[in-house]
């Protein structure tokens, strides 16, 4: 799977932590860091509960990169 | 009832033991964990009864051992039937000839090790006959229940919204 690199950058647009993140959508930090490495599809609801912390579409932070 | 039970088994373990701290990754590191132990311990099962029958053990003493290998069988057959699962791969498919091959590789292997245990080929052929036989007739039954169940499972009608 690839790294999902859009999460990350757009993490880093917020100035948040992976811990913060984790916190915000209620998961462990690990799972947080699986997904950017692209080691874990989360379920779409954990997607949507990301986009709206980071304020982005499914699109922008899951959708596949051209 | 099964539903109900279970629910109150699940509202028992949070009161006593609280709610569940795992998020859906780690749920799902959890299964894995879970299956990996369930699949030693079902390999350990079978190689303590082969091992102990063929140490020349009788039947009541593997009593045990075989009462809980079969309890799960049983459990894992119904329920992947009830899930409309055949098999993990696609090349067990679920008709006669994989049935044929399933039952023909259970015969010999009862041969083997009623030939190794009994010291005879003969009491070997005879339980590699029976074995041949029971497969097949199981078999039969499994596949007729598997395609009934699936098309169930496959012609579940969609639920209609208010409105519609």
């Amino acid at each position: 799977m690839a790294k999902n690199l859009q999460l990350k950058a757009a993490r880093a647009e917020k100035d948040m932590t992976q811990q913060a993140l984790a916190a915000a959508v209620q998961v462990s930090r690990q799972t947080i860091n699986a997904i950017e490495k692209g080691e874990y599809n989360p379920t779409i609801r954990l997607c949507r509960a990301i986009c709206r912390v980071l304020g982005k579409t499914l699109d922008q932070l899951f959708g596949e990169e051209s | 009832m099964m539903g109900t039970l279970k629910e109150k088994a699940v509202q028992a373990a949070n009161k006593w033991l609280g709610p569940s701290t795992l998020d859906e990754m780690q749920e799902l590191k959890t299964l894995k964990i879970y299956r990996n132990g369930m699949i030693f311990t079902w390999l350990a099962l079978m190689v303590a009864i082969v091992a102990q029958l063929l140490a020349g053990a009788r039947l009541p003493q593997i009593a045990g051992e075989w009462l809980i290998f079969m309890a799960v069988d049983i459990y894992i057959l119904g329920a992947m039937i009830k899930a409309g699962i055949w098999s993990t791969r696609r090349k067990l498919k679920a008709d006669w000839p994989t049935s044929l091959w399933a039952s023909a590789i259970a015969s010999v292997s009862t041969l083997a090790f009623g030939w190794a245990t009994s010291g005879t080929l003969w009491g070997g052929l005879l339980t590699a006959a029976i074995t041949l036989v029971l497969c097949l007739v199981c078999f039969a039954i499994l596949l007729q229940v598997y395609k009934i169940r699936q098309k169930k499972l496959e012609q579940e009608p969609e639920e209609k919204n208010d409105g519609e």
